[in-house]
């Protein structure tokens, strides 16, 4: 019986510990730890909790931009409305590590000439 | 339906819980809390029930853990609900999010099945079929957990 308990104990702990070493979007674990520029236009945009998402078409190739949640976006300075489709915007942040998944966590961004700043203390 | 889940999305209390930051942080530590308690509690009697500590008076161990898991269970249900809200039409579109919705069904029917049969702190049942309601309780309730916790994982 003991043997059973512990079986169940050990294949909950494995999944719990597979699901560790997915891919997260929380923090940035899994970007490469260097910067990419990339411009385009956003043709969706999903804002609010847990995570803002943009799509942005740069030049053909479709990237999925993760953003700040609406506290860190405002506090960028970013108004609402200002992330839209049709916008054209310049996204400076970290690339996923997997060269397949075109998918950037910004770190600051650019409408027209304006800066906004999402992570004040990364570079 | 995803019309449906669309409108639920883009409702006022949807919006609220979407672009509020400490609403929503508070949302999220009480579904955490919820499940700690709920997953913790059930943890203790489904081990009694397995076969474990057998010092200890199963009967009267049902008497806290049920009602203490129960109103675990509502909490999670109601904060889990509000964050759902938030995203309604893309949650009931992620595969993880449908599988721990049938899992918690499964588990949720399991429980309510075997008090129904057994009694209220399982006093009709013995320990050969004990063992079985905690071993496959516990199983499910821990997959429970992974499905919700593979949500922001898969579906990043």
């Amino acid at each position: 019986m003991r043997r059973s308990v512990w079986s169940i104990l050990v294949v909950g702990a494995l999944m719990a510990g597979s699901a560790g070493a997915a891919l997260a979007h929380h923090g940035w674990r899994w970007t490469t730890g260097g910067n990419i520029e990339l411009t385009g236009i956003i043709t969706a945009a999903q804002l609010g909790n847990p995570h803002g998402v943009l799509t942005v078409d740069a030049e053909g190739q479709v990237w999925r931009v993760e953003v700040g949640q609406p506290w860190r976006n405002a506090r960028a300075g970013l108004k609402d409305g200002d992330l839209k489709k049709g916008v054209e915007v310049r996204i400076i942040g970290e690339p996923s590590a997997d060269i397949k998944d075109k998918r950037v966590k910004a770190e600051r961004l650019f409408l027209g000439k304006k800066e906004y700043k999402l992570y004040p203390e990364r570079d | 339906m995803t019309a449906f889940w669309t409108a639920i999305q883009t409702s006022d209390l949807a919006v609220w819980i979407n672009f509020s930051r400490w609403v929503y942080a508070a949302i999220a530590t009480g579904h955490v809390l919820s499940i700690a308690v709920l997953i913790g509690s059930i943890l203790i009697l489904d081990l009694r029930l397995i076969g474990f500590a057998r010092w200890l008076d199963p009967e009267n161990l049902a008497r806290l853990v049920v009602p203490v898991a129960s109103t675990a269970l509502g909490c999670a249900v109601v904060s889990g609900g509000l964050m759902f809200v938030g995203r309604a039409a893309e949650y009931a579109a992620f595969g993880a999010f449908q599988v721990k919705i049938a899992l918690i069904a499964c588990a949720v029917a399991l429980t309510l099945a075997v008090h129904r049969r057994y009694g209220a702190r399982l006093e009709r049942a013995d320990d050969h079929r004990r063992r079985w309601i905690g071993a496959a309780s516990i199983s499910l309730w821990l997959c429970v957990a992974v499905a919700g916790r593979l949500i922001a994982f898969v579906h990043g």
